[in-house]
């Protein structure tokens, strides 16, 4: 996969993964892992800006192996942030789909 | 690359960041490596997965808007390492260098010593030569008097073993004796006039010399107290509007230092006027002993 696409989707992606539950780093990578192949050295700078911008809130909890994980919540704003995206990529893809077919109708 | 090996080199490039995020990132890799060890991965591929340490950095950075490659740049210019540089070195060789200013100093503050010494020396040989060369004027008069007293006492003892003589051998050769000193009083009174004259001339000459020098130096020590005056004037007005907020800080110093430069110019004068005064009152004492004698 275009390494170009990969960046753009991966923020999405990531938020919406954060949505749906809670997760600590390594749960998430793994998690994004599943839908597209990325470096998984690139997510952890990601949620870092998340957190910056303040879409993402962290908190410590025990785990029953190691260390603390530091958990990922989505704030209200993230919330936003991800409904706004969401809608974004929807009309983004229909779009470039739409004018996709539309080159195969020529054909 | 070991975990330890690839958390060092990702902080060295997150030097920017503050040590509380900086420990946060770390803790994050760390996590991640135990885990994919955990998951039955090794170490060395863990840390692969992470791709170029340089551009995860750049994306880390990135998520700060901080300028990926600032860091870089400003490693490139830094300062020597502090543990790579000793202490005791450079406080060594700083030792070294001031002993060696220390000594340069003192050799050439000898040499400049020395040379005023020389100085001092010819100088005083040459104002001795001068001094000689005056005196020995005054004197030579004086020693031809002395010359004179000794014939002439010389003579008076002549004369007195002549009249002895006289006594014994009769009258003729004294009567010839006695002209010849007569004519020798002759000469003598000519050359005591003669003396006089020349000595009179030659004070005379001295003192004309001594008030023409005076006179110098009195009109330059004048003139330089004269400028002493307008520099410490000038320093008072700027004092006043110094404060005012005007820039006169650089004409202030140039007033102070000609102020200095003009007082010691006329103090220089001044001195310079009293020690050929001394030496005119050594004349006279000289002078007083030739009227005296």
């Amino acid at each position: 996969m275009n390494p170009q696409f990969k960046k753009g989707v991966l923020e999405l992606i990531v938020l919406e993964s954060v949505r749906k539950k809670d997760m600590y780093g390594y749960e998430l990578v793994e998690e994004v892992s599943e839908v597209i192949d990325v470096n998984e050295g690139t997510i952890y700078p990601l949620l870092k800006r998340l957190t910056n911008e303040h879409y993402f809130e962290t908190y410590l909890r025990e785990s029953s192996e190691g260390p603390p994980r530091k958990y990922y919540h989505l704030t209200a704003a993230g919330i936003l942030y991800r409904d706004s995206m969401a809608a974004e990529w929807e009309e983004f893809q229909e779009r470039v789909s739409r004018f996709l077919k539309e080159g195969k109708g020529h054909e | 690359m070991n975990k330890e090996t690839f958390l060092e080199e990702l902080r060295e490039h997150l030097q920017i960041l503050e040590d509380q995020e900086q420990r946060d990132i770390m803790e994050e890799y760390a996590q991640h490596i135990d885990m994919k060890i955990q998951k039955g991965l090794s170490e060395e591929e863990a840390i692969r997965d992470f791709g170029s340490v340089k551009e995860l950095a750049a994306e880390i950075l990135e998520a700060y808007h901080v300028k990926p490659g600032f860091h870089n740049r400003k490693t490139s210019v830094k300062m020597p390492d502090l543990k790579q540089v000793k202490i005791l070195d450079g406080k060594e060789a700083l030792e070294r260098g001031s002993c060696w200013i220390k000594d340069k100093l003192k050799r050439t503050g000898q040499a400049i010593g020395k040379g005023f010494q020389w100085i001092g020396k010819k100088w005083k040989s040459l104002m001795e030569w001068i001094k000689n060369l005056f005196s020995r004027k005054i004197e030579m008069p004086l020693e031809n008097t002395e010359n004179f007293q000794t014939d002439k006492e010389k003579e008076s003892s002549n004369e007195i073993s002549t009249n002895i003589n006289n006594m014994r051998q009769g009258t003729i050769i004294d009567a010839g004796k006695r002209e010849r000193i007569h004519t020798g009083g002759f000469f003598d009174t000519v050359r005591r006039g003669i003396v006089s004259l020349w000595k009179l001339f030659i004070s005379f000459c001295i003192w004309w010399l001594v008030f023409l020098w005076n006179c110098g130096w009195l009109m330059f020590s004048v003139f330089c107290g004269f400028f002493t005056l307008i520099m410490l004037a000038g320093c008072g007005a700027i004092l006043v509007l110094l404060p005012q907020g005007y820039p006169l800080l650089g004409i202030l110093l140039l007033s102070l230092g000609g102020m200095c430069c003009f007082g010691a110019l006329t103090c220089g004068a001044f001195t310079l006027m009293i020690r050929k005064k001394r030496e005119e009152s050594v004349t006279d004492k000289v002078d007083g002993e030739v009227q005296y004698e």
